[in-house]
């Protein structure tokens, strides 16, 4: 499997062909375009409740939206016209590396605020190293926290970034 | 000439030359990290210039401004997440050469475009500091509308061979640009009563999440790691290598230079302007564009860079910042009782001929500590196991995209772009038209409307300046139409 | 090449939910409690939070931070700022009012409390959700032009041939434009002066230097250096110039016009904050104030110290929200 991710058609089709579970169709293409149709019509729809202008050779707050309405249905139309042959959806069990991450950094950001920076990093760092494929926990959970401490270190101490404290509030200065 | 003497004089001071080595060195880690910008370490520092002489001050944090801009990219080489906007345009030939086992070549590429930019930026800076006062001040809406059409006739280059889809892809950005404040009639667009979404959405954390983690969510699938080579290759330069680059540099250093000038633009547009020329100056040999060509990185390099000399020319001459981080240099020279503008040049030579030699020696310093570092860099990021690697990269651009206004929202406004950046990689679109578009719409419609304010009609159009950019915009548009019809034809 | 643990996935996606749901409990229960606060002994028993809604580097970060760090000795606890920007400051002040009103959090007021609410920007009635503490500064706005224009008093654009000229501003709904538009309104020049809103304060200066409109209007702070340096000149100053500009610019109660426009830099509690914490807050904080280091700094960054106390700085912002108010339906801006 090449390490280099779908950059373009043509490394695309020489990706697919190593990989015969993945699906390839011009389907993706024509997803793609009726959600851009979607867009300029949901764009559309909401350029009409903007207000006129209030200068008389202004063009006002709706031109831009109107145009760019326009741009994204004429894309769309071409797109669905011509559609090129893509592959989009990976095998079932990739699909599910990319959901579980997905929802951890969702499950993260989240967290930070409740459980403060330093406990929802090291959660965060231990699941995700383990779907990244680590096998030793006590080094997972070693790193982990060193990790967490060390940039809560440089942004909270250094950076002077206000950084959730959350559990450890009144513990960690 | 004797101004310059007293300049020299003021930089000789060890303590000078102290700060200035500090500085370049905080920047390089500001400015590698996702979201943090040179302004987060010229902000914190300010302060403390308040208890120094103003040109160890101003050093300290040209210092930061200089090693920031240049260190956006060291990750955007390495694992394709541009720290800054300025870098986003070196991820493709950067990353690419960094895939073909060439990290340390690209990292030299980048520190000295980076260099190159900031020394001939500061050379036309000091020469022209007069003349540029007036150029900017001269630079009226109509002009920033037609400087935005022309910089957004780049959308075709960065995205040869998949036009439609990079055309898409930009007026998505455009788009996501419209929602918020709009400040020509007060009114909220596309906000749903959200104050958060009032302000707009920022354009950082849409860039950490398309390119950073969404790169880092296709590494989860592959569970490769870093796709550098094992063993990357040192690179040692010869006089043919600096015989290629040169070209490119000195015209991306001219082009980042002139679009810095003009306040309120920065660096951000300079490098894919450039990168632009440098394609098209290559003519028949651009095929590798895009994939590893030392050319298109090193123009893109040395305009931003040469973008952070022109933004000086307002901040210096007019006391009008160029971006964020001058508006903070003004704070660090009013405070000690001195105002930018032409009286600066008279009152204190030794500050304004002092800033522009110890900018040069930023840049010097910046090149000896770039280019040392290139390969510890590279074999840092080499060492780190990629089980470490990405999860620690998705905790920095939480962090990064937190840390812009201490909020969550730019957290989540970070997560969504990371979907639609996996998406949109899965299906073949460019991600650079989408932050192309969302930095540039703005600009287009604030500068168009105005002018027609201002003037009542469409008589702007036929002013000059404008005049002459709209010439230059159609122009590059028919190149890339004429390059786009003749590829899909053979 | 790595091997697949399927049942890896379902573990870790098993732990995320849970993680989720136990998330969700927590969040639901530690919301902010909206009544009024009782009253704590010993106040305050821990640092204060203070939101500054603008950017590092502007003035109204600069002077908070300057404030805050004399007031620690006088208050008695420390203070931890933090920037919330955007939306000209209502995500910050959003921020700030929708805390707990124990004293724990203030911010950094500016008159956009008293205006953002008129343009459905975002929802702040001053006389329901704030609670002033203290004023530390204030700049009147003032009209300038460039200095080769032909408009040397403030008669001259009532007199001027020229019926369309144009007013660079700090964009529309901004301090500076509303300042204009009410002065516009009280002399008579609402038809003969169009606003040009330009994207903040910087930009607007540039376009007036440059030549690109005929006028502009900015905090009298903002445009003293450009009219000590002889780019700009200021015609008339919109309130009381205390240590801005020269005797000679005059000031519109000078030139017979009622109208008076000033922006404000101060310090606000979500409104239900206990009076003994507000009273406290209002007397440490003013006691910093007066310190001679914080005077220097004023001095030094160009601006001015006005004080208002808690009562009087309440009051103002709610009567600043009633006359933009009307200044906003009069030019027909919203409905």
């Amino acid at each position: 499997m090449s390490a280099q991710h779908a950059e373009t058609p043509n490394t695309e089709t020489e990706h697919s062909q190593t990989q015969p579970s993945t699906q390839v169709s011009r389907t993706a293409d024509r997803v793609f375009a009726v959600v851009v149709l979607l867009l300029a019509a949901g764009l559309g729809l909401a350029a009409l409740t903007f207000p006129a202008a209030t200068q008389d050779s202004d063009p006002g707050t709706a031109a831009l939206p109107w145009l760019i309405t326009a741009a994204l249905a004429v894309l769309g139309v071409l797109l669905l016209l011509r559609p090129q042959p893509s592959a989009v959806l990976p095998p079932a069990s990739v699909r599910r590396t990319a959901a579980a991450i997905l929802i951890l950094t969702v499950v993260y950001a989240g967290l930070l605020d409740v459980l403060g920076f330093i406990p929802s990093t090291f959660a965060f760092l231990c699941c995700a190293s383990r779907l990244m494929g680590g096998r030793r926990w006590l080094q997972i959970l070693l790193v982990s926290a060193l990790t967490a401490a060390a940039l809560h270190l440089l942004f909270a101490g250094l950076l002077d970034v206000h950084l959730p404290a959350g559990l450890l509030e009144g513990v960690i200065p | 000439m004797s101004d310059w003497l007293i300049g020299l004089e003021a930089i000789a001071d060890p303590l000078v030359l102290l700060l200035i080595v500090c500085g370049v060195s905080i920047g390089i880690v500001v400015g590698a990290l996702p979201g943090i910008s040179a302004t987060v370490g010229v902000a914190i520092l300010l302060p403390f210039t308040f208890a120094l002489e103003p040109i160890q001050g101003t050093m300290l944090l040209l210092g930061i401004y200089g090693g920031a801009v240049y260190a956006g990219s060291i990750p955007a080489i390495l694992v394709r997440a541009p720290g800054t906007p300025a870098s986003a345009a070196s991820v493709d030939d950067g990353n690419a050469l960094a895939r073909q086992g060439q990290a340390d070549q690209a990292l030299k590429v980048s520190v000295l475009g980076s260099t190159l930019g900031g020394i001939i930026g500061v050379i036309l800076l000091a020469l022209l500091a007069p003349v540029l006062a007036s150029f900017a001040l001269g630079f009226g809406p109509a002009a920033y509308f037609m400087l935005a059409l022309l910089a957004l006739t780049v959308v075709a280059a960065v995205s040869e061979g998949r036009m439609l889809k990079g055309l898409i892809s930009g007026a998505l950005g455009l788009a996501i640009a419209l929602i918020g404040l709009d400040t020509i009639q007060g009114f909220p667009r596309l906000t749903g009563g959200s104050p958060e979404l009032a302000s707009g959405i920022d354009y950082i954390p849409v860039m950490i999440g398309l390119f950073a983690v969404a790169e880092a969510f296709l590494q989860f699938e592959n569970r490769l790691g870093i796709s550098l080579k094992a063993k990357g290759q040192r690179f040692s330069p010869g006089l043919g290598w600096l015989k290629k680059l040169a070209p490119s540099a000195i015209l991306g250093s001219v082009i980042g230079f002139i679009i810095g000038v003009i306040p309120g633009t920065g660096g951000d547009i300079g490098s894919f302007v450039a990168y632009n020329e440098a394609k098209r100056a290559a003519r028949k040999d651009r095929r590798n564009f895009g994939h590893g060509d030392i050319r298109g990185l090193v123009s893109a390099e040395s305009a931003k860079n040469a973008g952070t000399a022109g933004a000086l020319a307002p901040t210096l001459t007019l006391g009008i910042p160029g971006d964020v981080t001058s508006a903070v240099l003004i704070g660090a020279i009013t405070v000690h009782g001195l105002q930018p503008g032409p009286a600066l040049f008279d009152g204190s030579p030794d500050l304004v001929y002092g800033i522009f030699i110890g900018f040069l020696v930023v840049y010097l310093v910046l090149l000896l500590l770039g280019w040392f570092g290139s390969g510890l860099w590279a074999r840092m990021i080499e060492r780190v196991p990629a089980t470490y690697l990405w999860p620690t990269g998705i905790v920095l651009a939480v962090l990064g995209s937190y840390s812009l206004r201490s909020n969550l929202f730019d957290v989540m406004v970070m997560l969504i772009a990371a979907v639609l950046g996996y998406v949109m990689i899965k299906g073949g679109f460019p991600l650079a038209p989408l932050i192309i578009g969302m930095i540039l719409g703005p600009i287009a419609e604030e500068g168009f409307r105005l002018a027609m304010i201002l003037e009542g009609d469409l008589s702007w159009v036929l002013q000059p300046l404008p005049l002459v950019l709209l010439l230059m915009t159609v122009a590059s548009a028919g190149f890339a139409l004429r390059r786009e019809l003749r590829s899909t034809a053979s | 090449m790595s091997v697949h643990h399927p049942d890896l996935h379902r573990r870790v996606l098993a732990g995320t939910s849970l993680a989720l749901g136990a998330a969700l409990i927590i969040t639901a229960c530690s919301g902010p409690d909206q009544q009024s606060v009782q009253a704590e002994e010993g106040f305050p028993s821990r640092s204060i939070d203070v939101v500054v809604p603008f950017a590092p580097g502007g003035s109204a970060d600069g002077t908070t931070r300057q404030l805050v760090a004399e007031a620690e000795e006088a208050c008695g606890t420390s203070f931890v700022i933090r920037n919330e920007t955007g939306g000209a400051g209502s995500v910050g002040f959003r921020s700030a009012l929708d805390s707990t009103p124990d004293g724990y959090t203030l911010g950094t007021a500016a008159i956009e409390m008293s205006i953002l609410e008129h343009f459905g920007i975002v929802d702040i009635l001053p006389e329901r959700d704030v609670q002033g503490i203290i004023q530390y500064s204030e700049q009147p706005v003032a009209i300038a032009v460039p200095a080769d224009s032909p408009l040397e008093t403030f008669e001259d654009l009532q007199t001027s041939e020229n019926d369309r000229m144009t007013v660079a501003t700090s964009g529309t709904g901004s301090i500076y434009h509303l300042g204009f538009e009410g002065m516009a309104l009280v002399a008579g020049l609402e038809d003969r002066l169009v606003n040009a809103p330009f994207d903040g304060t910087a930009s607007a200066l540039q376009a007036a230097m440059g030549g690109q409109t005929d006028a502009v209007t900015a905090g009298a702070a903002e445009l003293r250096p450009f009219v000590e340096s002889g780019d700009l000149r200021a015609l008339a100053v919109f309130g009381d110039p205390v240590d801005y500009f020269p005797e000679e610019v005059p000031t519109l109660e000078e030139l017979g016009y009622d109208w008076d426009s000033t922006a404000v830099l101060g310090i606000y509690a979500p409104a239900g904050t206990p009076d003994e914490h507000v009273e406290f807050l209002s007397d440490c904080l003013d006691e910093a104030r007066q310190s001679e280091s914080f005077s220097e700094y004023m001095e030094t960054t160009g601006l001015n110290q006005v004080h208002r106390d808690a009562q009087e700085f309440d009051a103002f912002l709610d009567e600043e929200y009633d006359r933009y108010g009307e200044v906003v339906r009069e030019i027909g801006l919203v409905e």
